[in-house]
């Protein structure tokens, strides 16, 4: 058999490979072209047996160089691998730039001669910008237009004109913006920092940034009132303060009427309400405040009646109302509290009444009274806090209504006293009787102790209490007045006696009948002594009677004593002699009862 | 009675404006306080509810009662340059160890007694001192304590402000030495105020806040109380803050 053998088919020579294939081959066998010169290339062909000899030549020709440059320049490696950065970036910007132009170009191309183009554009090129858009065109050049650049150039220097000319217009607006905002803030400042300096305490609102208030109730009060205390400060255009709305613009006041029998006869003063327009900004924070004050007053006096009401103080649709004896009578004069708006009372303001003096100072006292409770409160949150329990303590209610009772109830009562005392005066001096009396007044010995407001708070606090002397005949009868309404609604009136017997009584009647038959029984003693020892004298009654032997019968005359009628009499069972505002005789005491008994 | 307590502190340069911050949020002026603390060593007293009451089955036990440091708090006033006179609030302090635990704001038993200091004689009497004074104003059991085996017998200061806040008491102050050169600083005279030491070098001021409840057991007290303690706690952040100490550095065990 003969061998055969295969032969495999001639195949061209491959292709002599597109520049780009032989450039890659060559750069991978050599190296990127480092120390590739024709010169070498020749040499190598000719030394072609020792091609591998001279491959390796070249590598230590290389590193020769190497070593040398190393030797050349010291710290070399260090420099040499900067170079080789800069000069791959060098390179790597001229392949951005190269590859840039050649898109520039394949762009270009693609309009006219599209497949050259397409093959030779990259792909980023493609997705984002269609092809055959770019286009060119031969122009000749444009003569020169004098006239023509001229005008273009007027015309790019009136255009700069307009647009310099607005900005110096926005400029000019906003440097009047910036002034009149200058103007209306110092204006705003200028009016804030007055108000300070007037005393009142400009703060931050709580919740509102960039808004100032000003803060005019009092720490001490209820919660409902405290919160109430702070107005906003608000700028209004022309840069002035406006103060919050509805802040001080209803201002209310409380107001006291005594009325007696229906007809008023005093009213407390209220603050006047200027215009409007004319108040200043201080002055309606200052009405603000006053209103407030008075409608915390006022609170705290309801709330306190309704626990008073046993008391007699009730409280009607106007306001609260209290009595100032416990009985009802003419005499008695009425209080009512009241609150009333300022704007609402206006026309009856001229009028002036009698007791007017009095009802002031009854609103004065009242205001004092709660200032003296809000200092309370101070100093009893300023010590230390009881150890927490169960017990929950209410608010307590404010003791501000209860002193000016009192106060009254011990006015009306001394008035009612002496008034009968005086009517006693009047009967015996009509009786010619001496006597001296000396009028029950306020006891006011502490009043040279007031250093300040507290202490006259403190005064106010205590009881009342006044005497009242009646002497005659060298007896003398005392009638003590003590008011407190710590335990019952009322005076309470002691009378001492000459004895030193001491009767209390809560009506004033029951302390006129018993005053009465005090002093009748005082003018009965002292017959008895000046007739002798024949008479006895029955105290209780006012009676003397002496036992006469002639007849088996008793000689009785007693002695009557009635304020209330106004009669003083010494009466025998046949004959009476009295002295008072009836009849009058113009006998004197003794003379009488020397008439009676002969 | 139960305190409870959360304490903070303040270098000495913000003391002022911490000073003014309290003033502000409580409405009113720091109230000063100087005080002399006396210390000494004496069983717990038998308070009702207290963490250790005594062993009622076994009242002979043969253990050693623990013993508590118990403070003697004396009032003072401060004399335009010279030395310090005793106040009449003498207060015999005692307080528990701490609860143990994780709780929210630091708990211990507290029990403040005060001592009416006789007016036979005034407190500036040089020939008593003050423990004298205060030992003979004690009454019967608490006079055995401070006179049985009670040698070691320490004493220092505590100056600072205090300010009330509803029902929280907050005082900020530090602690004082007595004068180097006395050999028995509990027995002998009141020195001055420019005498005294400070015990921490930094002058930082510590801050208590602290309540009193009457019933640790019933939860309404207590959870209320814990819950304005807390609520003020959150009021200061960012100025001081104030938190629970180990119980340890509280303890008043002595040793």
């Amino acid at each position: 058999m003969a061998s055969l053998t295969f032969r495999p088919w001639t195949r061209d020579a491959p292709e002599a490979g597109s520049l780009k294939d032989v450039l890659s081959r060559v750069a991978a066998d050599r190296g990127h072209f480092r120390e590739l010169t024709e010169a070498a290339l020749q040499e190598e062909i000719a030394g072609e047996g020792a091609l591998e000899s001279s491959d390796s030549d070249e590598d230590d020709e290389n590193d020769d160089r190497e070593d040398s440059q190393a030797s050349a320049k010291p710290a070399t490696r260090d420099d040499l691998f900067k170079a080789r950065a800069e000069m791959l970036q060098h390179i790597d910007t001229a392949n951005n730039e190269v590859m840039i132009a050649l898109d520039f170009v394949s762009l270009l191309l693609t309009k006219d001669a599209p497949e050259k183009g397409k093959t030779t554009i990259s792909a980023e090129i493609k997705k984002q910008i269609p092809l055959g858009s770019l286009g060119y065109d031969m122009w000749q050049n444009m003569p020169v237009n004098k006239a023509r650049e001229a005008q273009d150039a007027l015309l790019a220097t009136n255009v700069r004109m307009e647009t310099l000319q607005r900005s110096a217009d926005s400029l000019l607006v906003a440097a009047d913006r910036l002034e009149s905002n200058v103007r209306k803030e110092t204006q705003y400042w200028d009016q804030i920092l007055s108000i300070t300096a007037n005393g009142w305490n400009v703060c931050k609102l709580p919740g509102q940034q960039h808004r100032l208030g000003v803060t005019y109730g009092f720490n001490e009060s209820a919660p409902e009132f405290s919160r109430r205390g702070i107005a906003a400060l608000n700028a209004s255009p022309d840069g002035g303060i406006l103060l919050e709305r509805g802040i001080g613009s209803k201002p209310k006041a409380m107001r006291v009427v005594l009325r007696q029998g229906g007809l008023a006869v005093g009213r407390s003063r209220v603050p006047t309400v200027a215009d409007e327009s004319e108040t200043m900004l201080e002055a309606r924070i200052r009405h603000a405040r006053n209103s407030l004050f008075d409608e915390e007053l006022y609170h705290e006096l309801l709330r306190e009646s309704r626990g008073q009401a046993s008391l007699g103080v009730s409280t009607t649709g106007d306001g609260i109302v209290f009595r100032s004896t416990s009985a009802e009578s003419p005499q008695s004069t009425e209080v009512l509290l009241e609150l009333v708006g300022l704007y609402d009372i206006q026309d009856d303001l001229d009028v002036k009444l009698e007791q007017d003096t009095l009802a002031q100072v009854i609103a004065l006292v009242a205001r004092t009274l709660l200032s003296q409770a809000h200092r309370e409160k101070v100093k009893k949150r300023s010590g230390v806090p009881p150890p927490l329990s169960e017990r929950r303590d209410d608010r307590p209610t404010l003791p501000i209504l209860r002193p000016v009772m009192a106060f009254l109830l011990q006015h009306t009562a001394m008035k009612l006293v002496n008034q009968y005392t005086s009517s006693i005066g009047s009967l015996l001096a009509a009786a010619h009787i001496d006597h001296e009396d000396q009028l029950a007044a306020f006891d006011l010995s502490k009043a040279a102790e007031i250093h300040g407001v507290e202490d006259l708070a403190g005064i106010l606090m205590q009881r009342w209490t006044s005497e009242s002397v009646l002497s005659f005949y060298g007896t003398k009868i005392t009638i003590r007045l003590e008011t407190t309404l710590a335990q019952s609604f009322g005076t309470l009136y002691t009378l001492i006696g000459t004895n030193g017997r001491v009767s209390k009584f809560t009506e004033c009647e029951e302390l006129r009948t018993s005053c009465d038959a005090a002093i009748a029984s005082e003018l009965a003693l002292y017959l008895q002594r000046k007739a002798g020892q024949a008479w006895k004298c029955n105290v209780r009654e006012a009676l003397i009677t002496k036992h006469d032997s002639k007849d088996g019968k008793e000689d009785r005359i007693w002695v009557t004593v009635d304020s209330q009628a106004g009669l003083l009499a010494l009466n025998s069972p046949t004959k009476k002699i009295s002295w008072g505002s009836q009849s009058s005789s113009s006998n004197t005491f003794h003379d009488a009862w020397l008439e009676l008994l002969g | 009675m139960h305190e409870l307590l959360l304490l903070g502190q303040v270098p000495a340069s913000s003391r002022v404006l911490v000073l003014k911050i309290f003033a502000g949020i409580t409405g009113m002026q720091p109230q000063h306080l100087l005080e002399k603390h006396l210390v000494y060593r004496a069983p717990a007293p038998q308070i009702e509810g207290s963490v250790r009451y005594p062993n009622k089955q076994n009242p002979a036990s043969s253990e050693p009662r623990q013993e508590y440091n118990h403070h003697v708090v004396v009032g003072l006033t401060e004399d335009e340059s010279g030395p310090l006179r005793g106040s009449d609030s003498v207060t015999n302090q005692f307080r528990d160890l701490a609860e143990a635990g994780n709780k929210p704001v630091v708990i211990r038993v507290a029990s403040d007694t005060k001592l009416i200091i006789s007016q036979a004689y005034e407190v500036e009497d040089v020939t008593m001192s003050l423990w004298d004074k205060i030992v003979a104003a004690a009454p019967a059991p608490l006079k055995a304590q401070l006179t049985s085996g009670s040698i070691r017998k320490r004493s220092y200061y505590q100056d600072g402000h205090r300010f009330i806040h509803n029902n929280i008491t907050i005082q900020i102050f530090r602690i004082l030495k007595e004068p180097l050169d006395v050999p028995d600083p509990a027995n002998s005279e009141l020195p001055r105020f420019e005498e005294l030491r400070l015990l921490d070098d930094s002058g930082a001021y510590t801050v208590q806040a602290s309540m009193i409840i009457e019933d640790r057991n019933k939860p309404e007290i207590f959870d209320a109380a814990v819950k304005e303690l807390l609520e003020f706690k959150e009021l200061m952040r960012g100025c001081v803050d104030l938190r629970t100490v180990d119980r340890h550095a509280l303890d008043t065990r002595a040793r």
